[in-house]
């Protein structure tokens, strides 16, 4: 009784157990951490007193800031890893790294952009956070479109994991050259700089926390993702072979 | 026994002569076909006109703006220099022989980024004196000999950061495209520290206060030790 | 007070919509390697 179909069925119910399991917890994580990031940047944290409501954009703003460059940063160092021990797994993760840090950093671009209209009346200001941001929403978007350009598995590898150091290193010099020069200009908009609650200052460590899980748990997803792919282009090779 | 066979099998060159044999391998070629300084000269020229029509620049704009239409037009410049090279090693199968001789990989490297920097100053010499003339700039000796002090550290970090690039994107499918999309990202600061020194001799006649020749040299070195160090990985076979 | 709203409507949507596409890919991919690994197998024995 092992038709094909009844082996894949059996299989897909093994597995499909495991992963709502595991799923589970995960969903039960995400939800409690959503509920309470939620009541305390709606209802703990006091309004502020300046820029008002507006301001709690500022609690997923910053977050999603930081789990961009913690995403990058992580594909910089998994870059380092691949070059050394060529194990695919590193390159694996250091892409998922660098896919889930674009969409954060996107979110993070949308979300300042809309607290700068709200806040300050444009969409965008040449600041230097937002610049740098933008440079590399620029980078990691080339970083991933290279990826997809070359077709030699192992060179693709080598190339993108030197991309990804390289462009990592970029960082801290355009941001301090995006700073100097716009200190030397004249500054019309000062970028942040209102007084922090107590209570600001647990929700923001909070809504940080919640934050660097999700991170967590997309590049877990993204990462198991681009194993089962590899695994079905090896299926598939095998299979035309036979 | 051992002695004689050294003595007879021709010594590997070093870094510093493998790096001159490759640069040398870059001019020879170009001297005899002058295909990428045909491009770069052309180019230049077009630019010129467009910016002449898109600006319409005199007097004390024209030298607030020079600078930057400078500094574009070097960007651009290059990216066509360091794609024409990346061609040209390919159609010839260039790389292979590259790989094959027996010299460090980082001769290769430093080979490399010293013809594109041969390049891009080649540019600049022909570009600078045409549009101050094309936009009625005047500039003394003392401000050119600065300004060439910028312009010859900006290219050796556009050099280093290029030469780097197109060896990642010339495995790529139209590799072309891709190395100016990576380009530019990574060059920003020295777009912006190169541009501002310029700026700060053509309205100042000194370097200005801020610290863009830091960050110029910082760039240069930073991106020098980045090429020396994983360039080996990109020329792996 | 509709800036706040629309932020934290862009930030969800795409996190959920990030989300559900990695899932419904993942899904497909595993159906389609069962199929393959089911096909190897029949072949092999």
């Amino acid at each position: 009784m092992s038709t094909p179909k009844a082996i894949s069925t059996a299989r897909a119910e093994e597995r499909t157990q495991r992963t709502r399991s595991s799923g589970a917890w995960a969903i039960a994580l995400v939800a409690l951490l959503v509920v309470t990031s939620l009541y305390m940047i709606f209802l703990y944290a006091p309004r502020e007193r300046v820029m008002g409501d507006v301001q709690r954009v500022f609690y997923i703003h910053l977050p999603l800031a930081w789990n961009g460059l913690l995403a990058f940063a992580v594909t910089f160092v998994l870059s380092i890893l691949y070059l050394k021990t060529r194990r695919a797994g590193f390159d694996r993760w250091a892409a998922a790294s660098a896919e889930v840090g674009l969409l954060f950093t996107t979110l993070m671009l949308l979300t300042g952009s809309l607290w700068a209209r709200a806040a300050w009346g444009t969409y965008w200001t040449w600041e230097p956070r937002l610049t740098t941001a933008f440079l590399l929403w620029l980078m990691y978007a080339f970083y991933l479109l290279l990826r997809r350009y070359i077709e030699n598995k192992d060179k693709m590898r080598l190339m993108a994991a030197v991309y990804g150091i390289v462009a990592f290193i970029n960082v801290p010099i355009v941001f301090m050259s995006i700073r100097w020069w716009r200190t030397l200009h004249p500054v019309v908009l000062k970028s942040s700089g209102f007084q922090m609650e107590p209570e600001m200052v647990q929700t923001l460590l909070v809504a940080l926390v919640s934050f660097t899980v999700f991170y967590g748990l997309l590049l877990w997803e993204r990462a198991r993702l681009a194993q089962v792919e590899e695994r079905v282009e090896r299926l598939r090779e095998r299979i035309r072979e036979v | 026994m051992t002695a004689t066979r050294a003595a007879t099998k021709p010594r590997a060159p070093g870094l510093l002569r493998g790096s001159w044999l490759v640069l040398r391998k870059d001019l020879v070629y170009e001297l005899e076909n002058r295909e990428t300084l045909a491009v770069l000269v052309v180019f230049s020229l077009a630019v010129a006109f467009v910016f002449a029509f898109a600006f319409d620049l005199s007097g004390a704009e024209a030298r607030r703006f020079l600078p930057g239409l400078l500094w574009m037009t070097f960007l651009f410049a290059s990216v066509l220099g360091f794609s024409k090279g990346a061609a040209l090693e390919r159609r010839g199968a260039g790389y292979l022989g590259l790989l094959l001789a027996p010299i460090p990989k980082e001769a290769i490297f430093l080979g490399k980024a010293g013809s594109a920097f041969a390049f891009l100053v080649f540019t600049q010499l022909f570009v600078t004196p045409l549009f101050l003339v094309f936009f009625g700039v005047k500039v003394g000796s003392g401000e050119f000999g600065l300004l060439a002090l910028i312009f010859l550290l900006g290219s050796v970090g556009l050099a280093a950061v290029g030469t780097l690039l197109a060896q990642i994107c010339q495995v790529a499918r139209s590799g072309d495209v891709l190395l100016s999309l990576g380009y530019f990202p990574l060059v920003v600061p020295v777009l912006i520290a190169a541009t501002q020194l310029s700026s700060a001799v053509l309205t100042t006649q000194s370097l200005g206060e801020g610290p863009w020749l830091q960050l110029l040299l910082a760039f240069d070195l930073i991106y020098s030790t980045a090429g020396w160090l994983l360039f080996r990985y990109l020329v792996e076979e | 007070m509709a800036y706040l709203f629309a932020a934290f409507a862009v930030v969800w949507l795409a996190f959920f919509a990030y989300n559900a596409y990695l899932v419904r890919r993942l899904a497909k991919l595993e159906r389609e390697a069962d199929l393959l690994r089911s096909y190897l197998e029949e072949r092999g024995s």
